[in-house]
């Protein structure tokens, strides 16, 4: 297990590092001034003087390494720096729209792992049932149409038809639902099908069948040794979709009119504002890869055939 | 105890069905060892799983199956869960595949002891214990664990605790010692013998080593291709075989040669039909 | 019999996805007006025989705008299949059958493309570099090919050792060659199936960020932001987000099943 886990935080410093590279080189690699984009979209009329002056203030004329340097020592101390823009903390600003964002992602997963875990388990339990039959066929259909459509639908049937739910906004808990249900049912068909179809390949496992030979009601094979199998293989998906699920978080916001890191990125986005997408990537990054490793780590306690793997056995 | 008659199985395989085993009669007495030996895909394997009904392809049987007078065929899914692992025990070949992975010996153990006694998780862990020392398997932290930490003799011996941890009147052990060591082997058939005269259980072993069988069977059944070829008492059968193919085995057995070879060279055809030459002693004639 | 269930759903859902193509080549002549002329006085109209669909908020015909959106997406799409085709087999070629350093510093480089979210990745990338339909496919390219290049590579590293490779190394065929003929054509086929039945889901990818306004922009018609443009008359024309959000979701639909379609007839396993 000691030797996992250093294998596994070693991998997970580098891929931290890359993450820091991209978000700064990506702004600088792009054919595209910062300062003079900035200048020219929020139409102030620059002369040279002023962007020299902004670019000597943003370390622009540094060399490229040492300003990457620079600004990993900030990143450090927790400084991402002020916005281009309104001059703002960008760490504090990112932060408080994330968790709105990871509230209604959060949700979401919470949406995604019951109602996939029921059907994924009940369809495969009634293998070629009817019950099976109409999941697979509405999975294929459900998980073609784009969230934001998705997201539409509901709005108009449940919140404009039947008035049930609040139709767009932030602030309750009931503005929480149908974003996090659109979310949901738009990466549930994946799960359902990846629990289905690993439970159907257990059963074929020899210990199912000595499971039943020592007696053990159906109910209890199928939570202690069917679904136990699926675990590792959905967890490690499930983190993998925690960045998908953000992804879909974006889309969702700007559906719902919500006021969270999506509305935030895209509005720093047209102004050009730097800062704030080094800032967001690497919080992103920073927070998938947490994300997967905690993943990892999990599943490795479930299966001891994980933490055993490269021990020189 | 329990009384095969007639009982005849079938596979469907692709588009056409296959008789694995046909029209086969056998008792084993209360209290009696019975063993059945022949080589793979003679069909002693199917009459282990039918008898306990665990299989999920399409087979289709006929005949009957009493168990202690009741018909085993006629009982539905809860009545048959009910009769396995407490009734009948099951131990099985390839104990490595047979346990998973994901769990510990004691979830093993524990989930065998709550699934026909309602006790809780505390009281059946007691009890694996006082199983496992019966056994004299090294109980501390052995319930800690997992399978691929422990070698194909012990998993087989932890099999057997396990298969007799509810004092079941009928144990079926399928090829219980195959892909073991000699000495493992032989550590464990002693084990078998022990609790079987100890608690008066029945018996039926399956294997194809002659030599398993002949050390524990008082009543020995020969198959070849799904057919009983010879079926009597096991000394006599063992002493003055009849049928040739018995005689082609225990040949095998003296000159230390492989079942493969046997199976090469022994090619007669089996004709004729079972017939009882003397009281309890049947033969293929 | 049972061959010809399995041939089935092939043969009609790749006729279905050529009649779409067809669609999208001959858009000029089949749309019934210009989908790009804005005509105030026709705003909101509903179905008509003029306008089969009914119009949009800014009097365009809904129809002729589907028809201009499925051309867009269809040629973007397919232009993002080849384009990380030819670099996912590159790279993975490259790096798989040459070994070394550079196999090394390729994958550590997919590593870290990899520790972002696809969707998000795309999303900074086209919003840095301003959005429209070329920033688009750069950005879905960007994060499309990495997943495959990882494949191909693993998949060079097992062909590395089969016997006619080692035969041509030995007597030896140059490396490029050995690359072209020996690994490539053994490698396509399936890398192409997995892209084919990714396809759904880079149509999807196209219209979100089309619907985020980083897409496809006026006055080009793309589905997306049809869907985009409709939302403010959710209430009042429910049909103009219903319909163009119907052509998407039958789309990938059509993508998604051609491709299961496509894979369950190479399968020797399922027939």
């Amino acid at each position: 297990m000691q030797r996992f886990l250093v294998r596994r935080i070693l991998s997970m410093i580098l891929a931290l590092w890359g993450v820091s590279l991209v978000a700064f080189f990506l702004i600088r690699v792009i054919p595209v001034d910062p300062v003079e984009a900035y200048f020219a979209i929020n139409q102030i009329p620059a002369s040279k003087e002023s962007m020299d002056a902004i670019r000597e203030k943003q370390g622009f004329n540094q060399p490229l390494l040492s300003q990457y340097a620079n600004w990993m020592w900030h990143v450090f101390q927790l400084d991402f720096g002020k916005s281009f823009v309104s001059k703002l903390d960008v760490g504090k600003e990112l932060i408080s729209r994330f968790w709105i964002t990871f509230g209604i992602a959060s949700t979401a997963l919470l949406f995604v792992v019951i109602l996939s875990v029921t059907i994924g388990v009940l369809s495969a339990v009634k293998q070629n049932s009817l019950f099976d039959r109409l999941t697979r066929t509405s999975i294929f259909t459900i998980a073609s149409m784009p969230s934001f459509w998705l997201a539409f639908i509901l709005i108009y049937i449940v919140a404009l038809k039947w008035g049930l739910l609040p139709l767009m906004g932030w602030g309750t808990w009931q503005h929480l639902i149908l974003p996090s249900l659109t979310l949901a049912l738009g990466i549930s068909p994946y799960y359902i099908r990846l629990i289905r179809t690993s439970m159907i390949e257990q059963m074929q496992q020899p210990y199912v069948l000595y499971a039943r030979a020592r007696g053990l009601k159906e109910n209890v094979i199928v939570r202690h040794h069917l679904f136990r199998g699926t675990l590792p293989p959905l967890l490690t998906s499930l983190a993998m979709t925690c960045g998908g699920l953000l992804g879909g978080a974006v889309i969702v916001e700007i559906v719902f009119t919500i006021p969270g890191i999506g509305r935030y990125i895209l509005d720093s986005m047209g102004a050009r504002d730097y800062v704030v997408l080094q800032g967001f990537i690497l919080l992103i990054g920073f927070f998938y890869i947490a994300i997967n490793f905690v993943a990892d780590i999990m599943c490795a306690m479930i299966d001891p055939r994980i933490r055993l793997k490269g021990e020189g056995k | 105890m329990l009384e095969v008659k007639n009982l005849s199985v079938f596979v469907q395989r692709d588009t056409e069905e296959i008789q694995v085993v046909q029209d086969i009669s056998f008792q084993v007495p209360k209290g009696k060892i019975v063993g059945i030996v022949g080589e793979s895909g003679s069909g002693k394997s199917m009459i282990c799983t039918t008898i306990l009904q665990l299989f999920r392809e399409s087979r289709r049987v006929s005949g009957k199956v009493l168990f202690q007078g009741e018909s085993l065929l006629a009982k539905n899914k809860e009545e048959m869960r009910k009769l396995r692992g407490k009734e009948i025990a099951l131990i099985m070949q390839n104990p490595m595949a047979m346990f998973n992975p994901m769990l510990s010996i004691g979830d093993h153990f524990i989930e065998t002891i709550q699934a026909h006694v309602n006790i809780s998780k505390k009281e059946a862990k007691q009890k694996a214990l006082e199983q496992l020392s019966r056994y004299q398997l090294p109980e501390e932290n052995i319930l800690q664990k997992y399978p691929h930490e422990l070698s194909g003799g012990m998993l087989q011996r932890i099999m057997i605790a396990m298969a007799v941890s509810h004092r079941p009147s009928l144990l079926v052990a399928d090829e219980p010692t195959t892909a073991l060591d000699t000495m493992t082997q032989l550590r464990i058939l002693d084990e078998l013998l022990e609790y079987q005269q100890e608690a008066g259980t029945s018996m039926l072993i399956v294997s194809h080593d002659l030599g398993v069988i002949a050390k524990l069977a008082d009543d020995l059944i020969v198959m070849r291709r799904g057919l009983i070829v010879e079926y009597g008492p096991a000394s006599l059968v063992l002493e003055q075989p009849l049928h040739s193919y018995t005689q082609a085995l225990l040949a095998v057995k003296k000159e230390n040669s492989t079942l493969e070879q046997l199976v090469d060279h022994y090619e007669e055809p089996m004709l004729g039909s079972l017939v009882e030459w003397k009281p309890g002693y049947w033969v293929r004639q | 019999m049972k061959k010809r269930n399995k041939r089935l759903p092939l043969i009609i859902s790749s006729s279905l996805v050529a009649l779409l193509t067809m669609v999208a080549i001959f858009e000029p002549w089949l749309v019934l007006h210009d989908p790009h002329v804005i005509n105030m006085a026709m705003k909101l109209q509903g179905f008509s025989a003029t306008y089969p669909l009914g119009t949009d908020h800014l009097g365009r015909c809904v129809l002729s705008r589907l028809i201009a959106g499925a051309r867009v997406s269809l040629f973007t799409t397919f232009s993002i299949l080849i384009v990380t085709l030819i670099i996912s087999l590159v790279v993975g070629i490259v790096a798989g059958y040459v070994g070394g350093m550079i196999d090394t510093v390729l994958m550590r480089v997919c590593d870290i493309l990899l520790a972002m979210p696809n969707f998000i990745f795309a999303l900074v990338i086209v919003g840095t570099l301003g959005g429209g339909l070329f920033n688009m496919f750069i950005g879905i390219v960007f994060v499309s090919w990495v997943w495959y290049a990882r494949m191909i590579r693993n998949m060079v590293l097992s062909l590395k050792e089969a016997p006619f490779v080692k035969y041509a190394q030995v007597t030896g065929v140059s490396r490029f060659n050995i690359m072209r003929v020996h690994i490539l054509p053994f490698v396509f086929p399936q890398i192409f199936l997995l892209k084919l039945i990714g396809l759904g889901s880079t149509i999807l990818l196209i219209s979100e960020l089309s619907f985020l306004g980083l897409g496809v922009t006026a006055p080009l018609a793309e589905w997306g932001m049809m869907i985009s443009d409709s939302k403010t008359y959710l209430l009042s024309n429910p049909m103009l987000m219903f319909i163009p959000g119907f052509m998407i979701s039958l789309t990938v639909l059509l993508f998604n099943w051609f491709g299961d379609a496509v894979r369950d007839a190479l399968d020797p396993k399922t027939l």
